[in-house]
């Protein structure tokens, strides 16, 4: 195995770096995808209405040489109806058209002036409406109609490479997604830094050459791991130009990076305005600070807001125990109040009905096992909708997530499961890698568990003396008792029915993380399979490999089997090859309960000799 | 009161004349003897006024015949006849040797009636030689012996050969024992966990019906009996001494000399005309050390030493079986060496016996302890003892539920226990088979409030060792009564069923299962494991939480509550370390459980003598006391 990984290494390093083309007329095409402000599935609005606010960051209007809105739609409707598209930028009506009853699809494009950049951004909004009948006594939201626009369409931008001079102007520019390109050795700060990088973009691959790029779409950035020698951060152009950290302590100067991509893109990804909340005691969690959508809804039906709650948010030794949620609800004169509702990745917590003149408030204890790596909060407020009375057409009520809503924090429990861990690994960790060419596996593995901010070190074999790490070998951390050993012969996972799960070669062949303590310290131990560094990473990806449960096998990035030996009492780990009573008897069970019965027939007929013979003893006296 | 007979005034003036006596001493046991209905020679000898030897030698001088010695010269066997052996004791006569044609008659009681009984016999020219008492019943033990013994051992077993122990596991038992365990076999091969899960809900039910059980008899047993025992006590005082009936007492002892003088001054001290007392040392004939400590002790002529003469098994029971032939009482009762009865107990057995139904064959005192606060196990053992006799047992009576019978200071009827060819020698707990025995055949056993005392265990060893001996008997008691349980329940009824499977069958099966469920629960507390999950579904997760925790909490506090009666409140705190105990009868549960396949009639024989109290009690009872005096 070790050898396979030094070859590994050895044949990359051997090939030469790929030659970077210019871009074409020293322009950059960088598009600022619905995905990347946080619309990760595009919008739908289904029905006849519907309305969205785009914020895109500009940060650098003097760099762009030309803005274009591309935003790829889909649009139909069962009936008959009239419906329209009006797209306002910066206020200003650019574009409307009729959206027909038969399926559409198509791209929209729409030139765009710089002079449309307000405040480092451009406000895109969009109107959707429609109708299928002037007659109120049809409600017009069963028309069946709707209109997509997908994640992939966004605001294009053309940028002189010229006037990308200084680090900010790049990384206000600069595509979120990165190619982190590491030294030939890197030193164990460059593996840190690689490694923080990473940890603040999922869709981050950690390589040793960057990708060759033809023409002048600039898709991934280039942040290269330089030399001790270079600043903290500077700009280098090959090509494309190029984020270089460097400097004594490239780790800190990675987690200044991402600190700074927060402020340029955190405070408009999805339309909302940032509450500014002082004072914030530690034990709480505020909706605006995880970027959470807290925008006003028009609320016919229904209305809901979805919150993420990534593991990595939660403070050094502290778990989100509770939902304090303020939702304004405005006044329908209805009979029948609305219900606000929450539910918590997929499991509905509490609900309430809106009391009238008063805002809602909703105090929910989140239940154990409820927290993942990365969890979502949904808000909805459900209205009866008045309709049928034939006077009025269904109206939308306006309703707003207050930024007060929180999450309440409490003291840490004991780490049970790899979700866990992030909230101790924001106190800082230390990963424990055998060389370089691990960096990348260990990266995506380490995704949901570490952030951008987390402080991070780098060690190239040997345990840190202190404090929580991760252990990326063959072998087992010192002074640990993992649940899963290599030092018993083969290991094999069976169900309770004596099922395998999974064989030798499959426990040996895929990547295994455990969760362990050794005294007071958390180790989680990887264990990389044949592929660890040879597999491709699933770009953009954001589900984390480790999540629920203590032990997990991963291949390609993808979990196969997650359990927890805690919790979970359908999973037997067996040692074949070594004698253990329990599995002897489970094994030999009925050879056992037979040879017991025969040693008992025996017996038995032993003692009916004895009776017998007793018996004619006594007759003949 | 009857005049004494001829013989008896001129044997009293023989004496006096001879200045063998004094006439104060002839006047009073002329009194006593009159009082009693007893021969005078009885009375004198009774009360020690003359040795034995000196008053049968005079007799002989005065019936110009000569004196034998039977243990010297033995009667010749073939003049014995063994039909004849209970006239033989009760006359003190028997034919010694033929001479000249013709039998001369060695007798402890010459004169007239003797003389007429003699020739009678064996034809008017018998000739007549006195001897002793004790020659006589010596001489009567070693010409019966062997046909005693055999009768000790065998009588119940082929008269009633279904109620008794010599057949450990009878042919169908030991099927359905079999059949069960196949049964398990293949439950357990083919759906695991549901077997145990099954095998785990029996157990667990059986602890609760247990607890159950003993709860309700504990509440029954705590009714007061003040009515009665206030009854019994007037009813004793009231009797007179010529009303008092003879009181067989046996004593068995093995390998025990240093105790006797306990009993012997105990037996002393009983308000019952000693006279009236046919006291049997039982002991075995190759116990020689102990035979010659109770020949040593200075008893008095009432003290009648039996030597059983070596068999198979050598047990308790097969001892008293051949002490039984020789007794002459219409009462029985046998006491332990070490034993303190109550002064007054054998009048309040008489009185409750004359008070009780005609079926009542059995009366059961009360024991406890004289050396209750040496140390731990002596106070353990005290709460264990109270709680049985002051709450179970009456508890068991109110109910009429068969009780069995403690291991001293049990007084039968002679005639019910001759006809129930008294105890099973093969039962190393005879008294509690007897008593389950008495009750199938429809007699009844009652209690009264009178206590002996007794040593208690001081040595964990030794308290094993005896445990081990009753558990097994339980077994045996079990094994044997349960060969026939339907005619065991119509003879005992539903609730003597239900109390004779909790008491002797769960006294057994807690004592072995007991440690198993400790296991569990401490692998479990230590380990936290999971492991055992599957064996506890949640119904029978709360059962045995139940059993756990309001089960034991319940022995423990009845344990508290069982020194109440008599008053001893510093044992109460002892009752929380009641848990080492149990963990002791497990033990001993478990070497009962091998004794009984291994050696099923081995009697595990308690070492007594070794508490400190004891030594002193041998001391203050052996003061000035003569040599035995023959």
């Amino acid at each position: 195995m070790v050898i396979a990984v030094a070859l590994a290494a050895l044949s990359v390093a051997l090939v030469p770096p790929a030659p970077r083309a210019a871009p074409t007329g020293g322009v950059l095409r960088r598009t600022i995808t619905l995905a990347d402000i946080g619309f990760a599935d595009g919008t739908q609005m289904p029905g006849m209405w519907g309305t969205r606010d785009y914020f895109f960051p500009v940060p650098n209007p003097s760099s762009i040489r030309s803005l274009q809105l591309i935003l790829p739609y889909s649009s139909a409707a069962a009936v008959s109806s009239r419906r329209t598209l009006l797209i306002s930028v910066a206020g200003e009506p650019v574009y409307t058209r009729a959206l027909g009853m038969a399926f559409q699809a198509g791209r929209i494009q729409i030139p765009i002036p710089s002079a449309a950049v307000e405040n480092g951004f451009v406000h895109v909004h969009l109107d959707y409406n429609g109708a299928i009948t002037d007659n109120r006594c049809i409600d017009q939201r069963i028309s069946g109609a709707f209109l997509s626009l997908d994640a992939t369409g966004g605001l294009a931008e053309s940028i002189a490479a010229s006037s990308l001079r200084t680090v900010s102007a790049l990384l206000a520019a600069m595509p979120r997604q990165a190619d982190i390109v590491i030294p030939r050795s890197p030193n164990e700060a460059q593996a840190a830094a690689a490694l923080t990088v990473a940890a603040g973009d999922p869709a981050a691959r950690i390589v040793r050459t960057p990708a060759s790029v033809v023409g002048s779409d600039w898709r991934r950035a280039e942040i290269r791991i330089g030399e001790p020698r270079d600043p903290a951060l500077s700009i280098r152009s090959n090509g494309f130009p190029e984020l270089v950290i460097g400097g004594a302590d490239p780790a800190a100067a990675a987690r200044l990076l991402d600190a700074r991509w927060s402020a340029i893109l955190g405070a408009k990804k999805v339309a909302s305005v940032e509450q500014q909340v002082s004072g914030r005691p530690a034990d709480a969690l505020y909706f605006s600070e995880l970027s959470g959508d807290t925008s006003i809804l028009r609320v016919v039906d229904r209305g809901e807001w979805n919150v993420a709650l990534p593991a990595t948010a939660i403070p050094t030794g502290r778990r989100a125990s509770g939902l304090s949620l303020d939702v304004a609800v405005a006044e329908d004169g209805a009979a029948i109040p609305p219900v606000v509702s929450v539910t918590m990745n997929g499991l509905l917590l509490g609900s309430t009905e809106v009391a009238h003149d008063t805002r809602v408030h909703l105090d929910e204890e989140l239940p154990s096992g409820i927290f993942v790596a990365r969890n979502t909060v949904t808000v909805a407020v459900t209205r009866q909708v008045a309709q049928g009375n034939c006077l009025f057409s269904p109206q939308g009520y306006d309703a707003q997530l207050l930024p007060s809503s929180h999450f309440t924090l409490d003291r840490a429990g004991a780490v049970t499961d790899f979700d866990l861990l992030a909230p101790q690994f924001a106190g800082g960790v230390s990963v424990v890698v055998p060389g370089a060419p691990q960096l990348a596996e260990t990266s995506a593995l380490l995704q949901g568990l570490i952030d951008g901010e987390t402080p991070l070190s780098v060690r190239y074999g040997g345990a840190p003396p202190n404090g929580d790490y991760v252990w990326v070998s063959d072998t087992e951390p010192p002074g640990s008792n993992p649940p899963i050993r290599f030092d018993r012969g083969t290991v094999r996972l069976t169900n309770r029915r004596g099922v395998t799960l999974l064989d030798a070669d499959a426990v040996t062949s895929q990547t295994l993380a455990q969760l362990l303590a050794t005294g007071n310290r958390l180790v989680l131990w990887i264990r990389p399979g044949t592929d660890f560094d040879t597999s491709p990473k699933v770009t953009g990806d954001l589900t984390p490999a480790l999540d629920r449960g203590d032990v997990a096998f991963v291949e390609r990035g993808r979990t196969t089997l997650a359990f927890s030996t805690v919790r979970d009492r359908l999973i037997d780990i067996q040692y074949p090859e070594r004698f253990n009573l329990v599995t002897f008897f489970v094994r030999y069970r009925l050879w056992l309960i037979a040879l017991g019965w025969l040693i008992v027939t025996i017996a038995f007929l032993q003692l009916l000799r004895g009776i017998y013979r007793a018996r004619r003893k006594s007759d003949s006296t | 009161m009857s005049e004494l007979t001829a013989s008896d005034s001129w044997t009293g003036d023989h004496l006096v004349e001879y200045g063998l006596i004094t006439l104060a001493q002839l006047d009073e046991a002329t009194r006593l003897a009159e009082a009693w209905g007893e021969s005078l020679s009885d009375v004198l000898l009774a009360r020690s006024w003359i040795r034995p030897s000196t008053y049968y030698r005079s007799l002989a001088e005065r019936f110009g015949t000569e004196y034998v010695s039977l243990r010297r010269e033995a009667p010749d066997p073939a003049l014995l006849d063994r039909a004849q052996a209970e006239e033989y004791i009760r006359r003190l006569t028997i034919p010694w040797r033929m001479r000249d044609g013709h039998v001369v008659v060695a007798t402890a009681n010459p004169g007239p009636e003797t003389i007429l009984y003699a020739r009678s016999q064996w034809g008017r020219h018998a000739g007549l030689v006195v001897t002793s008492k004790f020659d006589i019943q010596w001489a009567l033990q070693d010409v019966f012996s062997a046909e005693y013994s055999k009768r000790a051992v065998l009588e119940l077993a082929e008269r009633d050969p279904i109620l008794s122990a010599q057949t450990v596991f009878t042919p169908g038992q030991a099927l359905i024992a079999w059949a069960l365990v196949t049964l398990t076999a293949l439950g357990l091969a083919i759906a695991p966990i549901a077997t145990l899960i099954a095998i785990n809900a029996v157990m667990s039910v059986f602890y609760v019906g247990n607890f159950i059980f003993k709860g309700v008899l504990i509440w029954a047993g705590g009714a007061q009996q003040y009515r009665r025992s206030r009854e019994i006590e007037a009813a004793a005082r009231m009797l007179r001494d010529e009303d008092l009936p003879v009181f067989t007492v046996l004593v068995p002892m093995f390998r025990e000399p240093d105790v006797l003088p306990i009993l012997a001054n105990a037996l002393r001290n009983l308000d019952y005309p000693t006279s009236r007392l046919d006291i049997k040392i039982v002991l075995e004939a190759g116990d020689t050390e102990t035979i010659d400590a109770a020949m040593n002790l200075g008893l008095e002529a009432i003290f009648e030493i039996i030597r059983v003469p070596p068999s198979q098994p050598q047990t308790k029971p097969k001892a008293c079986n051949y002490a039984l032939r020789f007794a002459r009482g219409e009462y029985l009762v046998i006491f332990d060496a070490e034993d303190k009865p109550e002064p007054d107990q054998l009048r309040k057995v008489v009185a409750a016996f004359r008070r009780a139904p005609d079926n009542v064959a059995c009366i059961q005192c009360r024991l406890n302890y004289y050396n209750r606060d040496e140390n731990w196990l002596t106070r353990l053992f005290t709460l264990d003892y109270s709680l049985w006799f002051d709450l179970m047992l009456p508890g068991l009576e109110r109910l009429g539920i068969p009780i069995p019978l403690g291991g001293t200071s049990n007084h039968f009827k002679m005639n019910v226990l001759r006809e129930l060819h008294a105890w099973d020698p093969f039962n190393v707990t005879e008294d509690a088979d007897l008593g389950i025995r008495m009750t199938q055949k429809g007699y009844g056993v009652m209690l009264i409030d009178s206590t002996t005392f007794e040593e208690a265990n001081v040595s964990q060893p030794n308290w094993v060792r005896q445990r081990s001996r009753w558990i097994k008997g339980y077994m045996q008691t079990f094994l044997v009564h349960m060969r026939r349980p339907i005619h065991l329940s119509r003879t005992i009824g539903a609730l003597g069923m239900l109390g004779f499977v909790f008491f002797i069958g769960g006294t057994v099966l807690f004592g072995l299962l007991n440690p198993v469920f400790w296991i569990m629960f401490e692998f479990f507390t230590v380990t936290h494991t999971a492991g055992l999950d599957y064996l506890f579904p949640s119904v029978l997760l709360y059962i045995s939480l139940f059993n756990l925790l309001a089960g034991n909490g319940l022995f423990i506090f009845v344990m508290m509550l069982a020194p109440f009666r008599r008053n001893w409140l510093e044992l109460v705190p002892f009752s929380l370390t009641v848990i080492w105990y149990w963990a002791l009868m497990s033990i001993a549960a478990w070497k009962a459980a091998w004794q009984l396949l291994a050696k099923p009639f081995y009697w595990e024989k308690t070492t007594h003598g070794l508490s400190k109290q004891t030594a002193s009690e041998v001391a203050a009872a052996t003061q000035g006391r003569p040599g035995f005096v023959v």
